[in-house]
């Protein structure tokens, strides 16, 4: 039976920057690490070990491929890039997210009672 | 630097390791600062141990990979044993385990071949050879015996240091059987090492002292005093001349029986054994019996000896007639009366 988005949330902070980092173009395991390091300013930081491990489980998942070929200007490099699969993961798991948000906001803005 | 992280990645899991292993050197070879560095070698650590005790399930079956550039198929789906199939395992395992442990403990074969544990033949499937120790008593049965009977590891002992007793009792149970004392002959010829016919202290376990340099005659007296001590060979040494002669092992089993103090025909350890105080005597003399003259003179006692002063008190008590010297047949009797007071004494 093929797995739906929901079946995977809610995703681990090193996989929503794996796919946060994929979501707008194909990229190689280094640039992967400086864009997640990037995201969050310095504060969260992927080594190779980590981003690599994910990057096995995910594409094992159906959430990322290879993008076929090697980099042109370095051929030890291999490009990722999110599946279909992996594209209705990382919007779901941001529908989530805002849904999170919107919920905590409004509570925030709700006049308490005394 | 580079190396040892080379070193790191080679360490990983072959799959991981072809798959993303150049990556990974990419990384590092763009790192800069030693800070960035340790950070990379701290990850690969990590990576490592998570790649080998978390991540089986993306390891190929041995013979899958594709080496050499040979076609090859995946004939086993990369593969992690459920909860269900592992408590399955366990069970079946603890069945098995339980089966083998009821098997031994129930078990059993033809005689002279034994199951593992077992003391006596009974039906089962687990078989050890124990043809070699056919006739002797099992270890455990003598422990039981040594419990029962504390002189028994003290025989024990004593039955192997005197070669005589030891080549006597053939099956080793520490009984000298009616039918071992008839082929005492036999087994004393076994012991004549020189084949000259007969026996000396020596081929009946007497060992002279490592060291020993005095007088050949002190020697000959010491060789005299151990087969005179030892009732076993003081009995076959009819003529007391120190040795057990050809005539005297041909009629060795009649000798022996003169120890039967039970007539039940067999020697018990009991029968064959030194009396404590004729063993304690022949000790003094041997320490203190200088001159050889086969008497210990009070008067002659060394007294820088540490044990003078109850020696002396033994001695002097000992002396019956008061001549200052004292004979063996008078320590004998001394010793053997002083025993019987301690053990008449509450």
């Amino acid at each position: 039976m093929p797995r739906t988005a929901d079946h995977f949330l809610p995703l681990a902070p090193a996989t929503l920057h794996i796919l946060l980092s994929l979501a707008s173009e194909k990229m190689y395991g280094y640039a992967i690490m400086q864009e997640v390091a990037r995201q969050s300013e310095g504060r969260f930081k992927l080594g190779p070990g980590t981003l690599y491990d994910n990057l096995q489980r995910l594409m094992k998942q159906g959430l990322v491929e290879e993008a076929g070929g090697f980099g042109d200007d370095n051929p030890r490099r291999r490009y990722y890039r999110l599946t279909g699969l992996g594209r209705g993961v990382f919007n779901a798991e941001i529908e989530r997210l805002r849904a999170v948000i919107d919920h905590a906001g409004l509570k925030t803005l709700r006049p308490r009672r005394t | 630097m580079r190396s040892l992280y080379i070193r790191l990645l080679e360490a990983h899991p072959a799959e991981f390791r072809r798959r993303f292993g150049d990556e990974m050197l990419e990384a590092f070879d763009l790192s800069a600062g030693f800070r960035a560095t340790a950070g990379l070698f701290a990850d690969g650590v990590l990576s490592l141990a998570r790649q080998w005790l978390l991540r089986s399930e993306f390891r190929q079956p041995a013979g899958t990979s594709p080496a050499y550039d040979l076609v090859t198929f995946h004939q086993i789906e990369p593969y992690k044993p459920s909860g269900i199939a592992l408590t399955q395992g366990g069970l079946a395992a603890i069945l098995l385990l339980a089966g083998i442990v009821n098997a031994i403990n129930h078990g059993g074969g033809h005689p002279g071949s034994l199951p593992i544990g077992m003391q006596r033949p009974g039906l089962g499937f687990i078989k050890i050879d124990r043809s070699d120790l056919e006739g002797r008593p099992a270890v455990a049965a003598e422990a039981a015996k040594d419990e029962d009977d504390p002189m028994r590891p003290f025989a024990r002992s004593y039955f192997r240091i005197l070669r005589a007793l030891a080549a006597l009792d053939t099956d080793g149970d520490l009984t000298i059987s009616a039918a071992e004392v008839a082929g005492a002959p036999a087994a004393l010829r076994a012991l004549d090492g020189n084949h000259d016919g007969k026996l000396s202290a020596e081929e009946c376990g007497f060992l002279p002292p490592g060291d020993f340099n005095g007088p050949r005659r002190l020697l000959a007296s010491k060789r005299r005093a151990f087969v005179r001590d030892n009732p076993v060979l003081a009995a076959l040494d009819t003529d007391h001349d120190g040795e057990i002669s050809a005539s005297e092992i041909a009629n060795s089993a009649a000798a022996l029986l003169a120890l039967d103090l039970d007539h039940n025909g067999s020697l018990s350890p009991y029968e064959v054994l030194p009396h404590p105080a004729t063993s304690r005597a022949a000790g003094i003399i041997g320490r203190f019996d200088i001159s050889d003259s086969g008497v210990i003179s009070i008067a002659g006692l060394p007294q820088d000896d540490p044990d003078i002063a109850s020696i002396k008190r033994l001695l002097t008590a000992a002396d019956r007639n008061r001549d200052g010297l004292v004979t063996r047949g008078e320590l004998v009797v001394a010793l053997a009366s002083r025993a019987g007071e301690e053990t008449i004494k509450p």
